[in-house]
């Protein structure tokens, strides 16, 4: 009987979030590795970001390889477990969107109501903790920026703004490095506060109306946060700017530890006397202040300092989509290729 | 470099940021709800034959019984319910966020200062004009004025298609007794303004059957227009603009206006019984309370509820 045996078996967890749980698990026919995501579904708060990541997950028709991929969602209210599609019809996803559009509970909140994603397991960690447990390469960081330029055209071309792309949210896989390649494969996760723009007719270009007191509570990373951002106004051209952030702290080493953490993290910032401010947070004070890029000599070449610049422009258009981003990237790579050999 | 990150001047609440090791700071941030909510009805989930300890209650609570081998035959198990491996008691017990049901009353006691959390961006109300009346009533949608649902409402007064993500879904509305009534008498006196929770694009649907030609409600106000605090959309009555002495709030879940509580006038939550006479036994009382003093009567609902809040 196929009933009697269970699919997956956790193992142990390996992260909590701030609205759920994820633990290692392995799917017992094949022996395969898996995450398992837990998110608890009693609050309209986590009840939109687990629709939100859902939706997400679900839109992404052709898997990328830097894009976590959903293997199944499992939706349980107390003893009840349901394989569940997006846009199901059964009344235990009804419930759910039903919470979503009245922003309140609808349903006994003495129920247990999880969503489950079951997901790749990325055995590397995070970015942060795999690049800072190991000494600055300039393989490993071309490698990881040609993958997060993939990443990142791939979700725009698919209308999916990720909205808080940060080194904690991009996960490494070390079991499935390509062939013939030492560097491991990134894996662009947490889809919480993504939007999709497909149905709306909306590009990814245009402004995407940010519901404001969902940001206040929900993001709090504001290393990576764009200028506009920080005003509540949301492009995809604010994940170019996150990606400036990431990319020009992985090429410099650029750390700051978290107060309230105590967790070292990749991301670069102004220093103002003794203080260090966010990027995005600095240039909506002075969207004319120069940022300096490359903060030490001779870390990075003229064409990466020109494209990080542009990243960080305070003025979204002036920085270049996803499509321009993941060619630059390439052409800069092979530039860096060619001196090398 | 390793830079020490300033602390921020302008207080935001910052879940995400801080949950990569938060257990201490989030604890502190729910642990008086916890405390409070470790009430009888997590008890009486708890199989019977289980001895009434701390510990199997972690380790009863039915999540952990949905991945736990039933021994009960008779309890219905889906067969999906072997999705997951049973070695994973020990895994899931300590789960302590499994234990909090939400609380209307312990939310309200432990909702933190309105200074601590961002404030909304302002809206543009057009204030009064000579012709508004004096005093404002703030009404709330669901369960106030009407019930809607995804699942099928026999005999539904309405039915609309609502847009969520990528899909369209069937809405069934009912309308509260009296509430056509009910609005057409608290027009006249009050400066009326819908409050809801709800999307807007969902709570539009629902105000086009309420008020068709827009003459009931001045403004409307949506789900954008809430704060979230602790997972929750709450009301702030203070982007209104309007003098709160004169402002009353007709509400059936009070804990949406945390900060306004004795402002508001709660009513019993309506879902459909037909027999409900709520709204129209409120208008004598609303035509009454439009002409009197609020700041007494408001006082004397402001009594009322810190008594309510100091019994447990």
């Amino acid at each position: 009987m196929v009933s009697s045996q269970p699919k997956y078996e956790l193992m142990q967890e390996v992260g909590r979030g701030s609205y759920g749980v994820v633990y290692e698990a392995v799917v017992k026919r094949t022996g395969a590795r898996v995450a398992v995501k837990k998110i608890r579904c009693h609050s309209p708060e986590n009840v939109e970001l687990a629709l939100r990541e859902f939706w997400a997950l679900s839109s992404i028709q052709s898997q990328h390889p830097n894009v976590i991929h959903l293997e199944e969602c499992i939706l349980q209210r107390d003893q009840l477990a349901q394989r569940m599609n997006h846009g199901s019809s059964s009344p235990l996803y009804l419930e759910l969107v039903e919470t979503s559009l009245k922003g309140e509970i609808t349903f006994d909140p003495c129920c247990a109501y999880y969503l489950w994603f079951i997901m790749d397991f990325c055995d590397g960690g995070d970015m942060n903790a795999y690049l800072l447990s190991r000494k600055p390469s300039r393989k490993t960081n071309t490698s990881f920026m040609l993958q997060l330029g993939s990443a990142l055209a791939f979700l725009h071309r698919n209308q999916i703004i990720h909205r808080d792309l940060k080194p904690d949210n991009i996960l490494i896989s070390q079991a499935c490095t390509p062939a013939g390649s030492s560097e491991p494969t990134l894996k662009v996760a947490d889809f919480g506060l993504s939007k999709v723009c497909s149905t709306s007719g909306l590009n990814p270009e245009e402004p995407a109306g940010v519901n404001k007191c969902f940001l206040s509570t929900a993001c709090g990373t504001d290393f990576y946060m764009a200028p506009e951002v920080w005003e509540g106004h949301y492009t995809a051209k604010a994940d170019i700017f996150a990606l400036g952030v990431i990319i020009w702290a992985m090429v410099e080493r650029i750390t700051f530890v978290d107060v309230e953490t105590q967790k070292e993290l990749l991301g670069s910032y102004v220093q103002q006397g003794s203080e260090i401010v966010p990027l995005g947070e600095a240039l909506l004070e002075n969207p004319k202040m120069e940022l300096l890029i490359p903060a030490r000599k001779k870390s990075m070449n003229s064409h990466m300092k020109q494209l990080i610049r542009e990243m960080l422009s305070a003025n979204p258009q002036e920085r270049p989509d996803a499509c321009e981003l993941e060619l630059r990237l390439v052409r800069i790579a092979c530039r860096e290729l060619d001196w090398d050999t | 470099p390793i830079k020490t990150r300033r602390f921020l001047p302008r207080r935001r609440a910052r879940r995400r940021a801080i949950a990569v090791d938060d257990r201490e700071t989030d604890l502190a941030f729910k642990t008086p709800v916890r405390s409070i909510m470790h009430s009888e009805r997590i008890l009486s989930e708890i199989d019977s034959l289980s001895p009434p300890n701390s510990a199997s209650r972690n380790t009863y609570s039915p999540i952990v019984r949905f991945l736990t081998p039933s021994k009960e035959s008779d309890v219905l198990m889906s067969p999906e319910q072997g999705i997951f491996g049973y070695d994973s008691i020990d895994l899931l017990a300590g789960n302590e966020d499994d234990d909090d049901v939400f609380n209307p009353i312990v939310f309200i006691k432990n909702i933190p200062l309105q200074s601590q959390h961002s404030r909304l961006r302002l809206r543009d109300i057009p204030p009064k004009t000579r012709s508004t009346p004096e005093a404002t009533l703030v009404i709330d949608l669901e369960e106030t004025l009407m019930f809607s649902s995804l699942n099928v409402i026999e005999d539904a007064d309405y039915t609309f298609r609502a847009a969520f993500q990528d899909h369209h879904y069937k809405v069934y509305m009912i309308l509260r007794p009296h509430v056509k009534e009910f609005l057409q008498a608290v027009a006249k006196i009050y400066e009326l303004f819908v409050y809801t929770c709800a999307k807007k694009e969902y709570a539009e649907k629902i105000l086009d059957f309420l008020d068709p030609q827009r003459k009931l409600f001045r403004h409307r106000l949506y789900q954008d227009n809430c704060v979230c605090v602790l997972g929750h959309y709450i009301k702030d009555l203070s982007i209104l603009e309007r003098d709160l002495a004169k402002t009353v709030v007709l509400d059936n879940a009070p804990h949406t206006y945390p900060y306004h509580l004795m402002n508001t006038i709660p009513i019993k939550s309506w879902s459909g019984e037909s027999t409900d006479r709520e709204l129209q036994k409120l208008i004598p009382y609303m035509e009454k309370l439009s002409a009197e003093d609020f700041r007494e009567v408001l006082k004397k609902r402001k009594d009322h509820f810190h008594r309510l809040l100091s019994e447990d």
